[in-house]
């Protein structure tokens, strides 16, 4: 990095921490520290709603994602504005109709102390493991970009964003979320200026999507799954092979759709880190409306996103690619010991490259699509297949990662194929700019389950149990206490997690295990009048179970988890609800 | 400089009630949804197998 970047990053980073630290004033009380004194304008929530989900996984994993694997990703959120408009109409005038804190609360007016317990405890251990992945991945990036030990990074990023959230609250978490959504659009249409750039003196944009979908990478939306058996297959089956079902396939339209659906629903309702921006606002249309601003910039925001992969990855076919992008990768490859291997593998892949550049422009150059020629694009997939199986080959040598059964396995680096790209040909000044960017998305996703976190264990915890007669004074200050307490917690937990594969996906797994249960139980609150206390502690306990049965009897996605959970959680409450009504007759 | 709070202006929902804005939501994104379907459908070809 030019000192010209490390300037506009070192500034960038220097504002925002003051931009957080000055909100101090509005974080004396309780309202203050946890719901910005219920004085945020929607458009500011709005963004905030955004910026938290965006994270930096956003821009590493999602561009990864579309490089490797297309588009299909954006599937994922084809259920979210319509999970917006539920969430409108049924949760926001539940939440805005009393005074809460968390959306936990709501749920002991309604089944007592030990579901909301339960529910809060599912948000902490949920949202805990998850934020040690939100703070590795951009550590990982910043390593590779500026020199700096991941562990340096994870620290870095850890301790600055705790310092700003435990000062400032919720209020500082919004208005610097606010400025790091603004940071990361920028960066994100300066990478696809740059990208237009250098692709367009060679191809037309038509071309350049002809190329990319005779590759398979412009794959938005698949409404004939690959797969159309409807009997999810055991586990043990699956691992001795066999025909998949419907049910493992990872991103269609109707696992985004239903599966989708239920996750938003869930992690926009009923997870504290974004159900707080509810609670912020002046009343239920101003919540309204900061919730509806994500339904409708979500998907082309997402579109966008994967189109850069797709463009990163065309960028890559046209002007060559390397053969590995991880940093570790190219430094063991280097070694004496992997030395010749490696130069067998260069040697073919220098000749697969050549081979698919011929094959690329002689697809680009008939006139009536990739259609009109089969030998032609016959060719072109295999040259690109041929490609993909000699850098599986390489991160597999390389890689040094082992399966269950001792077997070498691929070591992917789909995190890290943005990085080497923006390190690589971003010119001066917009390097730091997106970097910043990256920084941008990991603090505006920390922050927000920093605050929530320590806001649960306060108000749903604490105040609940330990202390119920302590007063507002002592409360925030152990809401900053607490604040601290989950950033040390989250930084070390990032410093011991070694991921692999796409960040993004992991995120969303560790979700769906507790979401589709959280949502549940929500569902159970509002649809089954009759539902009391001991059907809603068995119902979250039920939700809970079947997904783990699911997880461990049967080959299902994730995406369906939510489901799974949310179903478990009514048909076991409902049940238990409907034998209490029973004896009480 | 104090953030600016609500205006007076956002009380009211939005194009005369929240029934409108919700079809409006729903109605977009379906025709994202379209728009996307149609772009897969004009330029993506799956990949065979090796």
């Amino acid at each position: 990095m030019r000192t010209i970047d490390w300037i506009v990053f070192a500034l960038f980073l220097a504002y925002v921490v003051w931009d957080g630290v000055r909100r101090r004033d509005a974080a004396d009380s309780l309202e203050g520290y946890f719901a910005g004194g219920r004085r945020i304008p929607w458009w500011a929530a709005g963004l905030s709603i955004m910026a938290t989900q965006a994270s930096a996984i956003t821009i590493i994993g999602t561009t990864g994602q579309g490089h490797e694997y297309g588009m299909d990703f954006v599937q994922t959120y084809f259920g979210l504005p319509f999970a917006m408009v539920l969430l409108c109409i049924f949760l926001v005038p539940l939440y805005r109709s009393r005074a809460i804190l968390t959306p936990y609360e709501y749920l002991e007016g309604r089944f007592g102390p030990v579901t909301r317990t339960l529910a809060s405890l599912l948000f902490l251990g949920s949202r805990c493991l998850a934020l040690g992945v939100v703070i590795y991945a951009p550590s990982v990036a910043l390593s590779a970009m500026i020199g700096l030990q991941t562990w340096e990074s994870v620290v870095v990023i850890g301790t600055l964003t705790t310092l700003y959230t435990v000062v400032g609250g919720v209020s500082a978490v919004i208005w610097t979320d606010v400025k790091q959504m603004t940071v990361i659009v920028l960066g994100l249409l300066l990478i696809l200026c740059v990208l237009l750039r250098d692709l367009l003196p060679v191809f037309s944009f038509g071309q350049l999507l002809d190329l990319a979908g005779a590759a398979g990478k412009l794959n938005a939306l698949e409404v004939e799954p690959a797969h159309t058996g409807l009997w999810p297959r055991l586990a043990d089956a699956a691992a001795d092979g066999g025909t998949p079902s419907f049910w493992e396939e990872k991103y269609n339209v109707w696992s985004g759709l239903f599966g989708g659906l239920f996750l938003h629903l869930s992690y926009f309702g009923c997870d504290h880190s974004q159900a707080q921006r509810l609670l912020t606002s002046k009343d239920a249309q101003q919540s309204r409306l900061s919730l509806l601003m994500s339904a409708f910039a979500k998907v082309p925001m997402q579109v966008l996103v994967l189109l850069i992969g797709v463009l990163m990855w065309l960028f890559y076919t046209v002007h060559g690619q390397p053969l590995l992008y991880k940093t570790t990768h190219v430094e063991r490859a280097a070694t004496a010991e992997m030395q010749p291997q490696v130069a067998v593998l260069e040697q073919r892949f220098a000749a697969a490259l050549r081979e698919r550049t011929a094959q690329m422009q002689r697809l680009a150059t008939i006139a009536d699509g990739p259609e009109s020629d089969p030998a032609a694009l016959r060719d072109y997939q295999a040259s690109v297949r041929a490609v993909i199986a000699i850098r599986r080959e390489a991160r597999t040598l390389v890689g040094g990662q082992v399966d269950g059964d001792g077997r070498p396995k691929d070591d992917e680096d789909t995190n890290d194929i943005f990085c080497r790209f923006v390190l690589d040909q971003m010119p001066p000044v917009v390097l730091g700019l997106i970097i910043a960017a990256i920084f941008a998305a990991a603090m505006s996703s920390i922050d927000s389950v920093l605050n929530a976190l320590s806001g649960a264990t306060v108000v749903d915890i604490y105040r609940r149990w330990l202390r119920p007669q302590c007063s507002e004074a002592h409360a925030v200050r152990v809401g900053k206490l607490l604040t601290l307490v989950w950033g040390v917690v989250a930084t070390g937990m990032a410093l011991f997690f070694a991921g692999g594969g796409s960040v993004v996906e992991q995120i969303n797994k560790f979700g769906s295990f507790f979401y589709g249960s959280l949502l549940g139980i929500f569902a159970l609150a509002l649809f089954v009048p009759r539902a009391g206390a001991v059907a809603g502690a068995l119902g979250l306990c039920g939700g809970m179970t079947a997904v783990l049965a699911v997880h461990w009897t049967l080959r299902v996605e994730f995406l369906w988890y939510n489901v799974v959970g949310c179903v478990g959680v009514l048909a076991v409450g409902g049940l238990v609800a409907l034998v209490e009504r029973r004896r009480t007759r | 400089m104090p953030d600016p709070v609500p205006s007076p202006g956002t009380d009211g929902p939005p194009l005369g009630g929240w029934p409108r804005v919700y079809a409006l939501v729903c109605v977009l994104a379906v025709v994202v949804m379209l728009l996307l379907w149609w772009f897969t459908a004009h330029f993506n070809l799956r990949m065979e197998a090796a």
